[in-house]
C-alpha cells in the first residue's frame, strides 16, 4: 500500500532563497543524496563566512549523529535487538581492543548506560484504565495508581491488596499484591513477579501475559497465573483454553478448562496442588527453621548521625527534616548525605544479607516532572579513622572520604557499595540497596561504626530538576535510614 | 589510585560525553563509517593517555582535542578526496562545537521529544534511514515511493524537527527557576 505524501509535490528541489535554505539543502545533499566537490566548496564558504550559519551547521550535523546514535528510540524495538546494534560492543577487527578487564567493566557499565538512554520511551497511547482497587497499597509505580487512571506503557508496584484493570483489548486482570505488572500493549503484559487472574472476552483473544520464561496466550478464557522474581510460575485455566510458549525450550503447551501447569527456567512440569488450591505463595513463604535471625539498625541509634553537606557559597534549599541529595554541573548547588550506624547490637555476629533502605519525599526544591531517571550511589568509609564526624560540625571541606575541590567520593578511603535508581520524575518512596558488597562492608568494619555516603550520580544537565531529599533522624513521620541485617548462625 | 577505579573513571566519563564526541567527529567527518572508525580510534588514544588526564577538569574538552588529532591523523593516511573538507573549515567547525557544546547536549534531550510528536509515516522514515541503517534507494522499494519523495521527505523532517527543538528549548530556558 502506498501511504499518501503531502510533501510529493511535482518537480526538482526548489532553488534555495536564503542563505540558511541552502545551507540546509546542502546538509541534505550531504546526508542523503549526491554531494559533489562544487557542493563542498559553497558549504565551506557558507559555514566559514557567518558565525549563524556555523551554528546551525553544528546543529543539523549533531542532530542527524543524535538520530544515528539514539535510533532505537524511533520504534519499539526489543531490547536485545539494540543491545546487538549498540555499536560500542562489537568494536570492528582492526581497532585494538581494551586490555581484557577494562573490556569487562566497560561492557557492564556502557551496557548500563546503554540501556538507560535505548529503552524506547512509553508510548503516549493509554493501554489500560485503572478499573477499581482493593486495599490496594503500592510501591514506586511508575504510572498512576487512583482509580480511573488511563494507563500508559510502564509498571504497576503492587505491595498488598487487589487491583483490577482492563486493558484497550477489553482484557480485564485482577492483580493481586505483591505483583509487579508491566504495560507493554493494549493487549499484552509482564509479569515479573506476583499473580493476577484474567477474564478475557471474545475481541480480546490473543491476550499475552508474558514471564520471565515462558509467554501465555489465551484463547478465550478465565485463567490465572503467578510469577516470582526467579522466572518460576504457575498456570491454571478456570474456563476455556490457554497457549503456554516456553522462550527457551520453545516447548508449546495447550491447556483447557481446569487444566494447569507450572513453569520452570527449562520447560513446563505439572503443577503441584493442581486442583482446589494452587500453592502459587510458595516462594514467598521463607521456612522458618532455616531463616536465622534477623537485626534491624537506624542512624538514629547509639552512636549514629546522619546528615548532609552542601557544597561552598550554596544561597538556598537547605532542610532540617530531610537529607538533601543532588548533582549538578555548578559546584554550588551539590549535596550529598552522610550516615552512619552504630553496630554495636551486632556484636560478634556475622552479617549473611544486608539491605539499606532510604525513604525519600519532595523537597519542595525543583519540579519532579523535570527530573529525568536518577541514579544514587551508596559507598562506605573504609578507612575507619574517618568515622568520629558529627551532624552539627561536618561540612564540604571536612567530610571524610572526600575531594572537596573535585566534589568526588575519594575512592582511596571509601568503597561503592551499591547503586539505586528513582523512576523519571518519582522524587519519593523507599529505595534500596543490597547486596553482598553491603554486607561485607559492615563485616569489616573494624571500630563498630560505619560511615556511608550517598551521592546522586546523575548529573542534572537541564535547569529546574528536582533536588531529591531521604528522611534523616528528625523526620516527624518518616523513618531514617534503615539498616536490615541477616545475621548467620553462630 | 588503583587500575580499576581509573578504569571506572574513565568509563564514567567517556559514557557520558561519548555521544557528543559523535556528533563531533560527524560535523568534520559525515562519512558514517569513517567516522565510526576515528571514534574508535580515538577512545582507545584517550584510555591510553588516561593518565594525562586531570580528574575535575573537563573531559569532554579534552576528548574532543583528542578526538580532533585523530581526525587529522586520518586524513593523513587516508587518500585525498575532493569531498574532504579543508583544514581550515576543520578548526573552524571543531571550535564552534567546543563553544556549543553544552546547548548541544541539551538540544540532543530536547529532540526525543521532537521525534515522538512526529507524525507516523515521518518516525517510520526516520526508523529506516537510521535504525536500520537503509539507503533511500532501499527505502524507497520497501515504502513504494520513489527515491525524489523520500530525499524531499527526510528533508523535510529534519527541518522540523530542528525547528521544534530550538522552540522547545527556548521555553523550557523560559520556565527556569
Amino acid at each position: 500500500m502506498k501511504p499518501s505524501d503531502p510533501n510529493e509535490n511535482a518537480g526538482g528541489t526548489p532553488s534555495p532563497s536564503s542563505p540558511e535554505a541552502e545551507l540546509r539543502e546542502l546538509c541534505n545533499r550531504l546526508l542523503d543524496g549526491e554531494f559533489s566537490p562544487e557542493d563542498r566548496e559553497r558549504l565551506e564558504a557558507l559555514v566559514l563566512g557567518s558565525a549563524d550559519l556555523r551554528c546551525l551547521y553544528v546543529e543539523i550535523m549533531h542532530q542527524h549523529a543524535s538520530l544515528r546514535q539514539n535510533a532505537s528510540r524511533l520504534g519499539d524495538v526489543p531490547l536485545s535487538d539494540v543491545l546487538q546494534t549498540f555499536p560500542d560492543l562489537e568494536p570492528t577487527g582492526k581497532i585494538i581492543r581494551f586490555p581484557h578487564w577494562i573490556g569487562a567493566i566497560a561492557a557492564a557499565l556502557v551496557l548500563g548506560f546503554a540501556i538507560w538512554w535505548f529503552v524506547p520511551r512509553p508510548t503516549e497511547k493509554p493501554l489500560a484504565t485503572l478499573v477499581e482497587t482493593n486495599g490496594a497499597r503500592w510501591d514506586n509505580s511508575s504510572l498512576p495508581t487512583v482509580p480511573g487512571s488511563h494507563l500508559k506503557a510502564g509498571r504497576l508496584r503492587l505491595e498488598s491488596g487487589v487491583a483490577r484493570l482492563v486493558f484497550q483489548s477489553g482484557a480485564e486482570v485482577s492483580l493481586e499484591g505483591p505483583a509487579e505488572l508491566e504495560l507493554q500493549g493494549p493487549n499484552t503484559c509482564f509479569l515479573h513477579s506476583g499473580a493476577l487472574t484474567a477474564h478475557v472476552p471474545q475481541q480480546a483473544h490473543g491476550f499475552t501475559v508474558a514471564t520471565t520464561n515462558a509467554r501465555l496466550i489465551d484463547h478465550g478464557t478465565d485463567f490465572g497465573i503467578s510469577a516470582d522474581p526467579n522466572g518460576r510460575g504457575q498456570v491454571q485455566v478456570l474456563k476455556g483454553e490457554v497457549e503456554l510458549r516456553h522462550d527457551h525450550s520453545g516447548e508449546v503447551r495447550r491447556l483447557a478448562t481446569h487444566e494447569s501447569a507450572a513453569i520452570t527456567p527449562d520447560r513446563f512440569t505439572e503443577a503441584k496442588n493442581a486442583d482446589g488450591e494452587p500453592d502459587r505463595y510458595a516462594f514467598l513463604r521463607k521456612d522458618s527453621a532455616l531463616h536465622p535471625s534477623t537485626l534491624t539498625l537506624t542512624t538514629a541509634g547509639g552512636t549514629g548521625d546522619a546528615a548532609y553537606v552542601v557544597s561552598p557559597n550554596s544561597p538556598i534549599h537547605f532542610s532540617d527534616t530531610l537529607l538533601l541529595v543532588k548533582n549538578a554541573p555548578t559546584k554550588g548547588y551539590r549535596r550529598k548525605a552522610y550516615l552512619r550506624f552504630d553496630l554495636t547490637p551486632l556484636r560478634d555476629r556475622h552479617v549473611a544479607e544486608a539491605a539499606l533502605t532510604l525513604n525519600f519525599e519532595a523537597t519542595g526544591f525543583g519540579y519532579a516532572s523535570l527530573t529525568d531517571e536518577c541514579t544514587f550511589a551508596v559507598y562506605g568509609v573504609t578507612d575507619d579513622s574517618q568515622d568520629n564526624w558529627s551532624a552539627e560540625t561536618l561540612t564540604w571541606e571536612n567530610a571524610p572520604a572526600f575531594s572537596p575541590d573535585a566534589g568526588t567520593v575519594d575512592t582511596t578511603k571509601a568503597a561503592k557499595l551499591g547503586t539505586f535508581t528513582t523512576p523519571r520524575g518519582v522524587v519519593s518512596g523507599s529505595f534500596s540497596i543490597e547486596g553482598q558488597a553491603l554486607a561485607n562492608f559492615l563485616n569489616t568494619d573494624a571500630n563498630r561504626r560505619a560511615t556511608l555516603i550517598v551521592v546522586r550520580e546523575t548529573s542534572e544537565t537541564g535547569n529546574s530538576a528536582a533536588v531529591h531529599g531521604f528522611a534523616g533522624n528528625h523526620h516527624p513521620t518518616l523513618a531514617p535510614p534503615t539498616l536490615k541485617l541477616t545475621l548467620a548462625e553462630h | 589510585m588503583s587500575p580499576p577505579d581509573r578504569a571506572e573513571e574513565f568509563v564514567f566519563l567517556l559514557a557520558r560525553h561519548e555521544r557528543l564526541l559523535g556528533a563531533y567527529v560527524m560535523t568534520m567527518v559525515p562519512h558514517p563509517q569513517d567516522a565510526d572508525d576515528i571514534l574508535q580510534e580515538a577512545k582507545v588514544v584517550m584510555w591510553r593517555n588516561f593518565a594525562k588526564f586531570e580528574t575535575g577538569t573537563n573531559f569532554g574538552a579534552w576528548a574532543r582535542k583528542v578526538a580532533f588529532h585523530q581526525v587529522l591523523a586520518y586524513r593523513k593516511r587516508k587518500h585525498r578526496d575532493r569531498l574532504d573538507f579543508s583544514e581550515d573549515f576543520l578548526r573552524t567547525v571543531s571550535e564552534e562545537v567546543e563553544q556549543s557544546a553544552e546547548r548541544l547536549e541539551q538540544r540532543e534531550k530536547v529532540l526525543h521529544e521532537c521525534v515522538a510528536k512526529l507524525p507516523a509515516d515521518h518516525r517510520d522514515a526516520l526508523h529506516l534511514r537510521y535504525q536500520e541503517g537503509l539507503s533511500l534507494e532501499d527505502m524507497a522499494s520497501r515504502l513504494e515511493r520513489t527515491v525524489g519523495a523520500l530525499y524531499r521527505l527526510l528533508s523535510r523532517v529534519r527541518h522540523v524537527l530542528h525547528e521544534c527543538v530550538t522552540k522547545n528549548l527556548h521555553n523550557s530556558e523560559n520556565e527556569a527557576v
